[in-house]
């Protein structure tokens, strides 16, 4: 699962709740998504992981994640920055950024979409329809399929 | 009006009462000059009109009086006597003494001779007459029955035809019988214009009364020989008496009232009368009342305005001081009067100036007081707003963790439990499997719960956005999302038009989706589900109810049917967080209006719900 740094990630997950985190990879696995995942645990390793920091590269341009999933409650920047930072910035706001969280809270919903969130999905207590929110990601992920590869 | 008057200010007050009272005194004083100039006046008419009576008659005594002296003097010219004693009519000296009456005095219009028989004998004017007899008149009876010249009463002459009065006097012979009757016709229209007094006033009347009662002379020569009761029985009554005397006449026909004064004359019987209308005496009383009157008037409206200025000028002081505490009363306390005027509105002011001072002082120390609470009170306001918010932060930032990190576990429960089952099935027994399912479904429920709750707690949060709306296309919008999951069954549902509402649409929605929700879950075990959506009148106001069929519920516990949580069916019967009644009574109490709902236990359920004055006839 951990890529070298020269592969292109294909999924980059946001996600600090470890069951959560175990549930969406078992539900990914489910949809046959497996491949070139890569996993940070707060918002700043995100972000790091994007634009780098002072002593690594981020994976930005070629190498930038096909696809973002994002929790929004996240330990040390919360997944809205994340998301106002990837939309900010000309070189990742191409990237859909799907937001799966556990909060129906309207707020977080209408500022997503304020930031340019490509989906927004409330993750439910039913493991059933959680596999099936999952699922929906392959949306995306046959779009970026048929899409060249800049 | 009177009432009006009251409550009119001091000032307007004053200027017509003194205006009134001089115009009433004013009036007063004229007619009270005026009474005492017409006593004044009337008396001193009194004694002009007597004095006129008196001259006047003393006028007609004189020429009656030269009269029988001159018509005596010539029939006693000895020459006369004997031309009538020896009944020689055609004599000269009986010629000469005719002519001689005839041209010396204007006032005689005919002069005659009658014999011993009363037999015309010399006629100046009518010769014709001469042979007559004129033995039964007058002048030729009283000549010989007083034996000396004596006057007649007036008559109208033949020739010429004017009212006259005749001096018959009678020419005695030597032998002292009567022979004849020397005769004059005297000219009363002479009379009249030498008795004419230049002094009679307007209107007034001149009368010479002859003793048997005719007018012998009067101001209207109309009137002349006309009886004396003519003038009235006064006049009348005042010549029988025969005495100076002054009387009020009331005239017939409206003629008014007329001052009559009689005089007496010497000649017996004979009398003046003269007659002035009161008016004439009142006329120029009465002028010089309206010419009192015209200047007492306005000079008493000049006072009444100069007085009623001299009000307002006296009490501008009092006014401003009105006007002062008016402002003191609206709580300016800085408010001060300048002392001006008359002395003791001076003291009231600077008196009312003291007052406001204390007062402003005593007010500055409440004021600071109720400054020093007031912004205390703010103070503490402000600190208890910052708690407020501070606690709604916390309710929020509680929710919302419960909305994230509630979720979170129970979603792991569910998922690794599902997890377990799916992947590792084959290794469970039985009983392992069914307490997995156990498990999950807790899970689940939990999960309803949150949702519930969040959403519960969300609505008071939520602003309503009332717009007008349609009940009826909310409740089958409701419905066709409910339906989709009661694959099935046998239901009759029958939404009836509603009449539209004012209110939070989204909120209303929510109202249906509970009750039609509720509906469809209580008539699960009917073999046929009935539910009823309709509206009716209840109080004056629009009434929406949702019926159905299904199970009820005992209304002895119809009071906890809408407290958060309570639930009157135990789970496995019926599933439920016991949440969504307490969501309907909350929108609906939100939108002040009622919710109840009327049940028995197997014969169905009726929730009612109002909207507070907002729904209906909209």
């Amino acid at each position: 699962m951990d890529e070298a740094n020269d592969v292109v990630v294909e999924l980059l997950l946001v996600e600090d709740n470890p069951s959560d985190l175990e549930l969406t990879l078992h539900a990914l696995k489910r949809n046959n998504v497996t491949n070139r995942i890569h996993v940070a645990r707060d918002g700043a390793e995100a972000l790091d992981f994007l634009f780098g920091n002072g002593e690594q590269a981020g994976h930005i341009g070629r190498r930038a994640p096909r696809v973002v999933l994002l929790d929004l409650k996240l330990p040390l920047v919360d997944g809205l920055e994340v998301l106002r930072r990837i939309k900010a910035d000309e070189r990742t706001q191409q990237i859909p950024v799907v937001v799966l969280t556990s909060s129906r809270e309207e707020r977080d919903l209408v500022e997503s979409y304020r930031l340019g969130v490509n989906s927004y999905i409330v993750k439910p207590v039913d493991f059933a329809q959680f596999t099936e929110a999952i699922r929906q990601i392959g949306y995306y992920w046959s779009i970026l399929n048929e899409a060249p590869v800049v | 009006m009177a009432d009006m008057w009251r409550r009119l200010p001091l000032a307007s007050r004053i200027g017509p009462l003194i205006a009134a009272t001089g115009l009433i005194t004013g009036i007063t004083a004229v007619l009270v000059v005026a009474w005492q100039l017409q006593v004044v006046a009337f008396a001193q008419l009194e004694r002009a009109q007597i004095a006129i009576a008196d001259s006047a008659a003393a006028i007609a005594d004189e020429h009656l009086n030269a009269a029988q002296a001159l018509v005596s003097s010539v029939a006693s010219r000895p020459t006369v006597r004997a031309a009538a004693e020896r009944a020689d009519w055609d004599s000269p000296d009986i010629v000469a003494a005719l002519q001689f009456l005839r041209q010396e005095v204007p006032s005689f219009i005919n002069v005659g001779l009658l014999d011993g028989a009363g037999r015309s004998r010399a006629n100046v004017l009518n010769p014709a007459t001469n042979g007559l007899s004129f033995a039964d008149r007058e002048y030729f009876v009283e000549a010989l029955r007083t034996g000396r010249a004596s006057v007649t009463n007036p008559f109208l002459s033949a020739n010429p035809v004017a009212p006259t009065f005749a001096v018959g006097a009678p020419i005695y012979g030597r032998d002292g019988a009567i022979h004849a009757v020397l005769v004059v016709g005297f000219d009363l229209g002479r009379l009249a214009t030498e008795m004419r007094s230049p002094g009679a006033s307007e209107g007034g009347r001149l009368v010479l009364v002859s003793p048997s009662g005719v007018t012998a002379v009067h101001s209207d020569p109309q009137k002349a020989l006309a009886p004396i009761s003519d003038e009235g029985p006064w006049a009348t009554d005042a010549h029988r008496r025969g005495a100076i005397s002054t009387g009020i006449e009331t005239m017939p026909r409206g003629d008014g009232d007329r001052l009559i004064a009689y005089a007496p004359l010497r000649q017996a019987g004979w009398g003046v009368l003269i007659s002035t209308p009161t008016a004439a005496i009142y006329g120029p009383v009465n002028l010089a009342t309206s010419r009192a009157a015209a200047i007492a008037v306005p000079l008493a409206l000049m006072l009444g305005v100069a007085g009623g200025w001299t009000a307002i000028r006296l009490l501008q002081p009092l006014r401003a001081l009105s006007r002062a505490t008016a402002r003191v009363a609206q709580g300016n306390l800085s408010v001060r009067v300048r002392p001006e005027g008359a002395s003791d509105l001076r003291t009231l002011a600077e008196e009312f100036n003291r007052m406001t001072e204390a007062l402003e002082k005593k007010d500055d120390e409440q004021l600071r007081q109720r400054a020093d609470l007031l912004e205390r009170e703010v103070q503490e306001r402000i600190e208890a707003a910052i708690n407020l918010e501070a606690a709604n932060k916390e309710l929020e930032a509680f929710s919302y963790t419960v909305s994230h990190d509630l979720r979170a576990p129970l979603r792991a429960m569910d998922g690794f439990s599902r997890i377990l089952e799916e992947d590792h099935g084959s290794e469970l027994s039985v009983e392992a499997r069914r307490y997995l399912g156990l498990v999950r479904s807790n899970a689940l429920q939990m999960g309803a719960l949150v949702d519930d709750l969040l959403a519960f707690s969300k609505l008071a949060r939520q602003g309503l956005a009332k717009e007008s709306t349609d009940p009826g296309r909310i409740a089958r919008g409701v419905l066709a999302d409910l339906m989709q999951h009661e694959d099935g069954r046998q239901i009759d549902v029958s939404i009836r038009e509603l009449p539209s509402c004012l209110a939070d649409p989204s909120l209303l929605r929510q109202v249906f989706s509970n009750l039609l929700g509720n509906a469809l879950k209580y008539t699960r075990r009917r073999e046929r589900a009935e539910i009823e959506v309709g509206s009716r009148v209840v109080d004056g106001e629009v009434a929406y109810f949702v019926t159905d069929n299904g199970t009820g519920f005992d209304m002895q516990y119809a009071g906890k049917l809408f407290g958060v949580f309570q639930r009157l069916h135990r789970s496995e019967e019926f599933e439920g967080t016991g949440v969504g009644l307490a969501i309907v009574q909350r929108i609906i109490h939100r939108h002040e209006g009622r919710v109840w709902a009327e049940a028995a236990i197997d014969k169905g359920a009726t929730f009612s719900f109002t909207l507070g004055g907002n729904n209906g006839r909209g």
